[in-house]
Protein backbone atom coordinates (compact mmCIF):
# COMPACT_ATOMS: atom_id res chain seq x y z
CA UNK A 1 0.00 0.00 0.00
CA UNK A 2 0.84 3.79 -0.86
CA UNK A 3 2.42 5.57 2.32
CA UNK A 4 1.46 9.38 1.28
CA UNK A 5 4.32 11.50 2.18
CA UNK A 6 3.36 15.25 1.40
CA UNK A 7 6.91 16.34 1.66
CA UNK A 8 9.05 13.61 -0.74
CA UNK A 9 5.79 13.28 -2.98
CA UNK A 10 5.84 17.50 -3.70
CA UNK A 11 8.89 17.54 -3.91
CA UNK A 12 8.63 14.50 -6.90
CA UNK A 13 6.29 16.74 -8.60
CA UNK A 14 8.46 19.88 -8.47
CA UNK A 15 11.02 17.14 -10.00
CA UNK A 16 8.80 16.52 -12.86
CA UNK A 17 8.01 20.15 -13.43
CA UNK A 18 11.35 20.83 -13.54
CA UNK A 19 12.17 17.96 -15.88
CA UNK A 20 9.15 19.27 -18.22
CA UNK A 21 11.05 22.59 -18.40
CA UNK A 22 14.32 21.66 -19.12
CA UNK A 23 14.06 18.36 -20.39
CA UNK A 24 11.17 17.76 -22.69
CA UNK A 25 12.05 19.79 -25.75
CA UNK A 26 15.35 18.00 -25.44
CA UNK A 27 13.20 14.45 -25.58
CA UNK A 28 10.93 15.15 -28.30
CA UNK A 29 10.40 12.79 -30.83
CA UNK A 30 9.35 14.55 -34.26
CA UNK A 31 6.75 16.44 -32.80
CA UNK A 32 5.66 14.24 -30.11
CA UNK A 33 6.70 16.15 -26.62
CA UNK A 34 6.76 13.69 -23.57
CA UNK A 35 4.73 15.34 -20.19
CA UNK A 36 6.32 14.50 -17.13
CA UNK A 37 3.50 16.18 -15.48
CA UNK A 38 1.03 13.49 -16.60
CA UNK A 39 3.30 10.68 -15.90
CA UNK A 40 3.78 11.89 -11.62
CA UNK A 41 0.06 12.39 -11.64
CA UNK A 42 -1.29 9.24 -12.95
CA UNK A 43 0.93 7.09 -10.82
CA UNK A 44 0.35 8.82 -7.46
CA UNK A 45 -3.66 8.63 -9.19
CA UNK A 46 -2.85 4.96 -9.22
CA UNK A 47 -1.30 4.18 -6.47
CA UNK A 48 -2.68 6.65 -3.64
CA UNK A 49 -6.42 7.20 -3.49
CA UNK A 50 -8.50 9.64 -5.32
CA UNK A 51 -8.30 12.43 -2.82
CA UNK A 52 -4.55 12.70 -3.52
CA UNK A 53 -4.95 12.03 -6.94
CA UNK A 54 -6.90 14.98 -7.39
CA UNK A 55 -5.01 16.83 -4.96
CA UNK A 56 -1.59 15.74 -7.06
CA UNK A 57 -3.19 16.57 -9.99
CA UNK A 58 -4.77 20.05 -9.06
CA UNK A 59 -1.02 20.83 -7.88
CA UNK A 60 0.28 19.70 -11.36
CA UNK A 61 -2.27 21.46 -13.45
CA UNK A 62 -2.07 24.56 -11.45
CA UNK A 63 1.85 24.78 -11.78
CA UNK A 64 1.44 24.36 -15.63
CA UNK A 65 -1.38 27.04 -15.93
CA UNK A 66 0.84 29.69 -13.98
CA UNK A 67 3.60 28.90 -16.92
CA UNK A 68 1.04 29.16 -19.59
CA UNK A 69 0.29 31.95 -21.87
CA UNK A 70 -3.32 30.85 -22.75
CA UNK A 71 -6.16 29.32 -21.44
CA UNK A 72 -5.59 29.85 -17.43
CA UNK A 73 -7.24 26.60 -15.34
CA UNK A 74 -7.75 24.30 -18.26
CA UNK A 75 -4.92 22.03 -17.27
CA UNK A 76 -6.14 22.23 -13.31
CA UNK A 77 -9.37 21.24 -14.94
CA UNK A 78 -8.21 17.76 -16.56
CA UNK A 79 -5.44 16.76 -14.57
CA UNK A 80 -7.41 17.48 -11.17
CA UNK A 81 -10.60 15.36 -12.75
CA UNK A 82 -8.67 12.66 -14.28
CA UNK A 83 -6.36 12.18 -11.17
CA UNK A 84 -10.08 11.62 -9.12
CA UNK A 85 -11.16 9.37 -11.80
CA UNK A 86 -7.36 7.05 -11.79
CA UNK A 87 -7.75 7.43 -7.88
CA UNK A 88 -11.36 6.61 -8.12
CA UNK A 89 -10.97 3.25 -10.46
CA UNK A 90 -7.72 1.99 -8.95
CA UNK A 91 -8.99 -0.76 -6.49
CA UNK A 92 -10.37 -2.33 -9.78
CA UNK A 93 -7.42 -2.95 -11.61
CA UNK A 94 -4.32 -4.60 -11.29
CA UNK A 95 -2.04 -1.35 -10.44
CA UNK A 96 1.20 -3.28 -10.02
CA UNK A 97 1.70 -3.95 -13.29
CA UNK A 98 3.78 -1.62 -15.53
CA UNK A 99 1.61 -2.71 -18.71
CA UNK A 100 -1.65 -1.40 -16.58
CA UNK A 101 0.49 1.62 -15.58
CA UNK A 102 1.98 1.81 -19.41
CA UNK A 103 -1.98 1.69 -20.72
CA UNK A 104 -3.19 4.06 -17.96
CA UNK A 105 -0.48 7.19 -19.03
CA UNK A 106 -2.03 6.70 -22.09
CA UNK A 107 -5.44 6.95 -21.74
CA UNK A 108 -4.89 9.75 -19.49
CA UNK A 109 -2.44 11.44 -22.26
CA UNK A 110 -4.91 11.14 -25.08
CA UNK A 111 -7.42 12.64 -22.80
CA UNK A 112 -5.16 15.62 -21.80
CA UNK A 113 -3.74 16.01 -25.10
CA UNK A 114 -6.43 16.40 -27.07
CA UNK A 115 -9.34 18.08 -24.89
CA UNK A 116 -6.12 20.73 -24.81
CA UNK A 117 -6.21 21.23 -28.52
CA UNK A 118 -9.98 21.21 -28.46
CA UNK A 119 -10.15 23.98 -26.67
CA UNK A 120 -6.94 25.81 -28.26
CA UNK A 121 -9.29 25.33 -31.60
CA UNK A 122 -11.69 26.93 -30.06
CA UNK A 123 -10.41 29.71 -29.04
CA UNK A 124 -7.93 30.40 -31.92
CA UNK A 125 -9.72 32.07 -34.81
CA UNK A 126 -7.97 30.75 -37.37
CA UNK A 127 -8.12 27.40 -36.32
CA UNK A 128 -11.61 27.63 -35.51
CA UNK A 129 -12.58 27.32 -39.44
CA UNK A 130 -10.25 24.32 -39.61
CA UNK A 131 -11.69 22.25 -36.56
CA UNK A 132 -12.44 19.26 -37.17
CA UNK A 133 -12.31 15.31 -35.43
CA UNK A 134 -8.77 14.92 -37.30
CA UNK A 135 -7.00 18.61 -35.54
CA UNK A 136 -8.17 17.18 -32.45
CA UNK A 137 -7.43 13.52 -32.51
CA UNK A 138 -4.29 14.26 -34.33
CA UNK A 139 -1.69 11.96 -34.72
CA UNK A 140 0.96 13.75 -32.91
CA UNK A 141 -1.47 13.39 -29.93
CA UNK A 142 -1.51 9.60 -30.64
CA UNK A 143 2.54 9.61 -30.74
CA UNK A 144 2.76 12.18 -27.72
CA UNK A 145 0.39 9.74 -25.83
CA UNK A 146 2.49 6.76 -26.71
CA UNK A 147 5.72 8.22 -26.05
CA UNK A 148 4.46 9.40 -22.65
CA UNK A 149 3.41 5.86 -21.28
CA UNK A 150 6.58 4.47 -22.70
CA UNK A 151 8.29 6.99 -20.42
CA UNK A 152 5.92 6.01 -17.71
CA UNK A 153 7.05 2.53 -17.91
CA UNK A 154 10.91 3.77 -17.01
CA UNK A 155 9.52 6.52 -14.31
CA UNK A 156 6.89 3.38 -13.02
CA UNK A 157 10.39 1.31 -12.40
CA UNK A 158 12.44 3.37 -10.88
CA UNK A 159 9.69 4.73 -8.82
CA UNK A 160 8.12 1.68 -7.44
CA UNK A 161 11.93 0.83 -6.44
CA UNK A 162 13.19 3.89 -4.95
CA UNK A 163 9.71 3.99 -2.80
CA UNK A 164 9.54 0.04 -2.30
CA UNK A 165 6.19 -0.43 -3.51
CA UNK A 166 6.78 -3.92 -3.93
CA UNK A 167 7.32 -6.19 -6.83
CA UNK A 168 6.76 -5.25 -10.39
CA UNK A 169 5.27 -7.41 -12.75
CA UNK A 170 5.07 -7.35 -16.63
CA UNK A 171 1.56 -8.80 -16.86
CA UNK B 1 -31.99 17.27 -4.12
CA UNK B 2 -28.34 18.02 -5.49
CA UNK B 3 -25.53 17.51 -2.67
CA UNK B 4 -23.75 20.76 -1.89
CA UNK B 5 -20.51 19.18 -3.09
CA UNK B 6 -21.36 19.01 -6.87
CA UNK B 7 -22.42 22.29 -6.71
CA UNK B 8 -19.01 23.39 -5.48
CA UNK B 9 -17.26 21.24 -8.11
CA UNK B 10 -19.90 23.24 -11.16
CA UNK B 11 -18.88 26.05 -9.47
CA UNK B 12 -15.32 25.58 -9.27
CA UNK B 13 -15.52 24.66 -13.14
CA UNK B 14 -17.70 27.80 -14.14
CA UNK B 15 -15.31 29.68 -12.52
CA UNK B 16 -11.83 27.92 -14.19
CA UNK B 17 -14.26 28.52 -17.90
CA UNK B 18 -14.97 31.82 -17.40
CA UNK B 19 -11.13 32.79 -16.61
CA UNK B 20 -10.30 30.43 -19.88
CA UNK B 21 -11.98 32.57 -22.34
CA UNK B 22 -12.05 36.07 -20.34
CA UNK B 23 -9.32 36.38 -18.79
CA UNK B 24 -9.70 39.10 -16.08
CA UNK B 25 -6.90 42.01 -15.80
CA UNK B 26 -5.50 40.98 -12.57
CA UNK B 27 -4.99 37.42 -13.54
CA UNK B 28 -1.56 38.01 -15.98
CA UNK B 29 0.03 40.46 -12.73
CA UNK B 30 -1.12 37.32 -10.32
CA UNK B 31 0.60 34.77 -12.74
CA UNK B 32 3.44 36.97 -13.46
CA UNK B 33 4.39 37.36 -9.58
CA UNK B 34 3.92 33.45 -8.95
CA UNK B 35 6.04 32.42 -11.88
CA UNK B 36 8.86 35.21 -10.72
CA UNK B 37 9.38 33.22 -7.94
CA UNK B 38 10.76 30.72 -10.23
CA UNK B 39 13.11 33.02 -11.73
CA UNK B 40 16.33 32.32 -9.70
CA UNK B 41 16.00 28.50 -9.65
CA UNK B 42 15.70 28.74 -13.40
CA UNK B 43 18.54 30.73 -14.47
CA UNK B 44 20.30 28.55 -12.03
CA UNK B 45 19.44 25.81 -14.00
CA UNK B 46 19.74 27.18 -17.33
CA UNK B 47 23.34 28.56 -16.87
CA UNK B 48 24.09 24.99 -15.43
CA UNK B 49 22.93 23.47 -18.48
CA UNK B 50 24.12 25.94 -21.04
CA UNK B 51 27.74 25.70 -19.58
CA UNK B 52 27.38 21.71 -19.77
CA UNK B 53 26.52 22.13 -23.29
CA UNK B 54 29.34 24.63 -24.33
CA UNK B 55 31.72 22.12 -22.51
CA UNK B 56 30.19 19.28 -24.57
CA UNK B 57 31.07 21.24 -28.10
CA UNK B 58 34.52 21.90 -26.71
CA UNK B 59 34.80 17.78 -26.34
CA UNK B 60 33.17 16.57 -29.26
CA UNK B 61 32.86 18.91 -32.11
CA UNK B 62 35.73 20.01 -33.85
CA UNK B 63 36.06 23.83 -33.34
CA UNK B 64 37.46 24.66 -36.49
CA UNK B 65 34.67 22.85 -38.48
CA UNK B 66 31.73 24.83 -35.92
CA UNK B 67 33.98 28.18 -36.47
CA UNK B 68 33.31 27.50 -40.55
CA UNK B 69 30.13 27.02 -40.09
CA UNK B 70 29.77 29.99 -38.13
CA UNK B 71 31.27 32.63 -41.01
CA UNK B 72 29.62 30.51 -43.76
CA UNK B 73 26.04 30.90 -41.85
CA UNK B 74 26.81 34.89 -41.68
CA UNK B 75 28.23 35.70 -44.78
CA UNK B 76 24.75 34.21 -46.28
CA UNK B 77 22.84 36.30 -43.53
CA UNK B 78 25.01 39.25 -44.80
CA UNK B 79 24.31 38.42 -48.41
CA UNK B 80 20.35 38.05 -48.06
CA UNK B 81 20.42 41.26 -45.79
CA UNK B 82 22.65 43.13 -48.72
CA UNK B 83 19.75 42.17 -51.36
CA UNK B 84 17.74 43.50 -49.50
CA UNK B 85 19.18 46.49 -48.73
CA UNK B 86 19.69 46.99 -52.18
CA UNK B 87 15.74 46.42 -53.06
CA UNK B 88 14.88 48.75 -50.52
CA UNK B 89 17.63 51.40 -51.67
CA UNK B 90 16.00 51.44 -55.16
CA UNK B 91 12.48 51.49 -54.37
CA UNK B 92 13.17 54.29 -51.45
CA UNK B 93 15.18 55.79 -54.41
CA UNK B 94 11.89 55.88 -56.47
CA UNK B 95 10.22 57.17 -53.87
CA UNK B 96 12.48 59.45 -52.78
CA UNK B 97 11.06 58.81 -48.95
CA UNK B 98 14.34 57.69 -47.01
CA UNK B 99 13.23 55.80 -43.68
CA UNK B 100 15.52 54.17 -41.27
CA UNK B 101 14.08 50.78 -39.75
CA UNK B 102 16.46 50.37 -37.02
CA UNK B 103 15.49 49.67 -33.52
CA UNK B 104 15.31 52.30 -31.33
CA UNK B 105 16.40 50.53 -27.99
CA UNK B 106 17.29 46.98 -27.30
CA UNK B 107 17.80 44.70 -24.42
CA UNK B 108 19.85 41.41 -24.32
CA UNK B 109 18.05 38.66 -22.03
CA UNK B 110 18.61 35.41 -20.99
CA UNK B 111 16.62 32.03 -22.32
CA UNK B 112 15.90 30.71 -18.74
CA UNK B 113 13.34 28.18 -19.52
CA UNK B 114 10.52 27.12 -21.85
CA UNK B 115 6.71 26.68 -21.39
CA UNK B 116 6.08 23.07 -20.02
CA UNK B 117 2.76 22.96 -21.96
CA UNK B 118 2.55 20.78 -25.11
CA UNK B 119 1.05 22.82 -27.51
CA UNK B 120 2.63 26.09 -26.36
CA UNK B 121 6.20 27.18 -28.04
CA UNK B 122 7.32 29.69 -25.05
CA UNK B 123 10.34 30.77 -23.71
CA UNK B 124 11.20 32.29 -20.53
CA UNK B 125 13.30 35.53 -19.97
CA UNK B 126 15.28 36.77 -17.41
CA UNK B 127 14.51 40.38 -18.38
CA UNK B 128 11.43 42.17 -17.07
CA UNK B 129 9.62 45.70 -16.27
CA UNK B 130 12.72 46.55 -14.02
CA UNK B 131 14.95 46.27 -16.99
CA UNK B 132 12.70 48.06 -19.80
CA UNK B 133 11.16 44.89 -21.54
CA UNK B 134 7.50 46.00 -22.11
CA UNK B 135 4.52 43.96 -23.84
CA UNK B 136 4.94 43.13 -27.49
CA UNK B 137 8.49 44.02 -27.78
CA UNK B 138 10.03 42.11 -31.00
CA UNK B 139 12.61 39.41 -30.02
CA UNK B 140 15.36 38.63 -32.04
CA UNK B 141 18.28 36.21 -31.94
CA UNK B 142 21.81 36.58 -33.97
CA UNK B 143 20.23 34.11 -36.79
CA UNK B 144 16.55 36.14 -36.93
CA UNK B 145 13.42 36.58 -35.43
CA UNK B 146 12.13 34.84 -32.59
CA UNK B 147 8.87 36.32 -31.48
CA UNK B 148 7.32 38.57 -28.89
CA UNK B 149 7.15 39.47 -25.19
CA UNK B 150 3.36 38.58 -23.97
CA UNK B 151 3.56 38.96 -20.36
CA UNK B 152 5.94 40.73 -18.32
CA UNK B 153 6.85 40.44 -14.86
CA UNK B 154 9.40 42.91 -12.85
CA UNK B 155 12.06 40.41 -13.61
CA UNK B 156 10.43 37.88 -16.15
CA UNK B 157 9.04 37.45 -19.03
CA UNK B 158 7.09 35.15 -20.97
CA UNK B 159 8.23 35.31 -24.88
CA UNK B 160 5.89 33.92 -27.37
CA UNK B 161 7.68 32.45 -30.28
CA UNK B 162 6.70 32.67 -34.58
CA UNK B 163 5.95 28.72 -33.87
CA UNK B 164 3.37 29.73 -31.78
CA UNK B 165 -0.18 28.73 -32.44
CA UNK B 166 -1.40 32.33 -31.50
CA UNK B 167 1.71 33.78 -32.97
CA UNK B 168 0.71 36.04 -36.28
CA UNK B 169 3.34 38.10 -38.45
CA UNK B 170 3.07 39.47 -41.44
CA UNK B 171 5.67 38.28 -43.68
CA UNK B 172 6.95 39.24 -46.69
CA UNK B 173 8.68 36.97 -49.73
CA UNK B 174 12.23 39.04 -50.54
CA UNK B 175 12.23 37.49 -54.03
CA UNK B 176 8.65 38.13 -55.21
CA UNK B 177 7.04 40.77 -52.24
CA UNK B 178 4.79 38.48 -52.05
CA UNK B 179 2.70 39.25 -48.80
CA UNK B 180 1.35 36.61 -46.43
CA UNK B 181 0.74 36.17 -43.20
CA UNK B 182 3.07 33.61 -40.94
CA UNK B 183 1.30 31.68 -38.49
CA UNK B 184 2.51 29.03 -35.74
CA UNK B 185 0.32 25.51 -35.81
CA UNK B 186 0.16 23.40 -32.12
CA UNK B 187 2.71 21.47 -33.74
CA UNK B 188 5.46 24.34 -33.61
CA UNK B 189 5.46 24.68 -37.39
CA UNK B 190 5.38 28.04 -39.12
CA UNK B 191 2.69 28.43 -41.86
CA UNK B 192 2.97 31.56 -44.54
CA UNK B 193 -0.81 31.34 -45.39
CA UNK B 194 -3.03 34.22 -47.72
CA UNK B 195 -1.02 33.27 -50.70
CA UNK B 196 -2.33 34.05 -53.58
CA UNK B 197 -3.01 31.52 -56.22
CA UNK B 198 -0.78 33.45 -59.08
CA UNK B 199 1.99 33.84 -56.23
CA UNK B 200 5.57 32.94 -57.35
CA UNK B 201 6.40 31.09 -54.49
CA UNK B 202 9.42 28.09 -54.34
CA UNK B 203 11.63 26.23 -51.66
CA UNK B 204 14.73 27.99 -50.74
CA UNK B 205 12.62 31.46 -50.60
CA UNK B 206 13.60 34.32 -48.18
CA UNK B 207 10.25 35.03 -45.71
CA UNK B 208 11.07 38.47 -44.06
CA UNK B 209 9.27 40.69 -41.85
CA UNK B 210 6.78 43.08 -44.19
CA UNK B 211 6.38 45.68 -41.17
CA UNK B 212 2.86 45.73 -41.63
CA UNK B 213 0.91 46.04 -38.04
CA UNK B 214 3.32 48.46 -34.92
CA UNK B 215 5.21 45.09 -33.47
CA UNK B 216 7.81 44.12 -35.80
CA UNK B 217 10.52 45.80 -37.79
CA UNK B 218 10.43 45.47 -41.52
CA UNK B 219 12.57 43.30 -43.17
CA UNK B 220 13.86 41.57 -40.35
CA UNK B 221 15.03 38.20 -41.55
CA UNK B 222 12.42 35.05 -40.53
CA UNK B 223 12.92 32.09 -42.37
CA UNK B 224 12.95 29.76 -45.55
CA UNK B 225 10.04 28.19 -47.23
CA UNK B 226 10.27 24.40 -47.50
CA UNK B 227 7.26 23.72 -48.87
CA UNK B 228 4.62 25.38 -50.98
CA UNK B 229 0.77 23.71 -51.94
CA UNK B 230 -2.35 25.10 -52.15
CA UNK B 231 -5.00 25.57 -49.21
CA UNK B 232 -8.04 22.70 -49.36
CA UNK B 233 -11.03 24.52 -50.25
CA UNK B 234 -9.99 27.98 -50.36
CA UNK B 235 -8.38 29.67 -53.22
CA UNK B 236 -5.22 30.30 -51.93
CA UNK B 237 -1.83 28.68 -50.89
CA UNK B 238 0.55 28.61 -48.01
CA UNK B 239 4.03 27.70 -47.14
CA UNK B 240 5.98 26.44 -44.77
CA UNK B 241 8.85 28.29 -43.30
CA UNK B 242 11.77 27.17 -41.61
CA UNK B 243 12.75 29.63 -38.73
CA UNK B 244 16.34 30.71 -39.18
CA UNK B 245 16.36 31.17 -35.56
CA UNK B 246 17.15 28.12 -34.10
CA UNK B 247 14.43 27.90 -31.92
CA UNK B 248 14.93 24.95 -29.95
CA UNK B 249 17.89 25.72 -28.78
CA UNK B 250 17.66 29.11 -27.95
CA UNK B 251 19.83 30.79 -25.41
CA UNK B 252 20.52 34.54 -25.61
CA UNK B 253 17.66 37.00 -27.03
CA UNK B 254 17.35 40.68 -27.67
CA UNK B 255 14.10 42.27 -27.30
CA UNK B 256 13.92 45.51 -29.64
CA UNK B 257 11.53 48.49 -29.75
Amino acid sequence: MYKINRLRDYGLILLAFLMQVFLADFLKAGSAKPNFMIIITAFFALFADERFGLEAGFICGAILDIFALRLFGLNTILFSFSGYIIGRFNNKIYRESIVTYAIVVFLMSFFILSSYRLFIGLENRFLLSSLTLGFVFSPVVFLAALYNSFLGTLAHTFLSRALKLGETSVL
Amino acid sequence: MIKPKIIIVMAVIAIFIWTMFAPPPFLVPLKMNLANIARFPFRIISLSLNSLNDISKLFYIDSEKLALKRRSFSLERKLIELREISLENKRLKDLLDLRSNAAKSSIAALVIGRDPNNWASVVFIDKGKRDGVVKDMAVVSNQGLVGRVREVGKNFSKVMLINDVDSKVAGLLQQTREQGLLVGTPEGRCKLIYLSLEADVKKGDTVLTSGAGSIYPKGMLVGEVVHVAKERGRLSKYAIVKPYAELSKLEEVLCIK
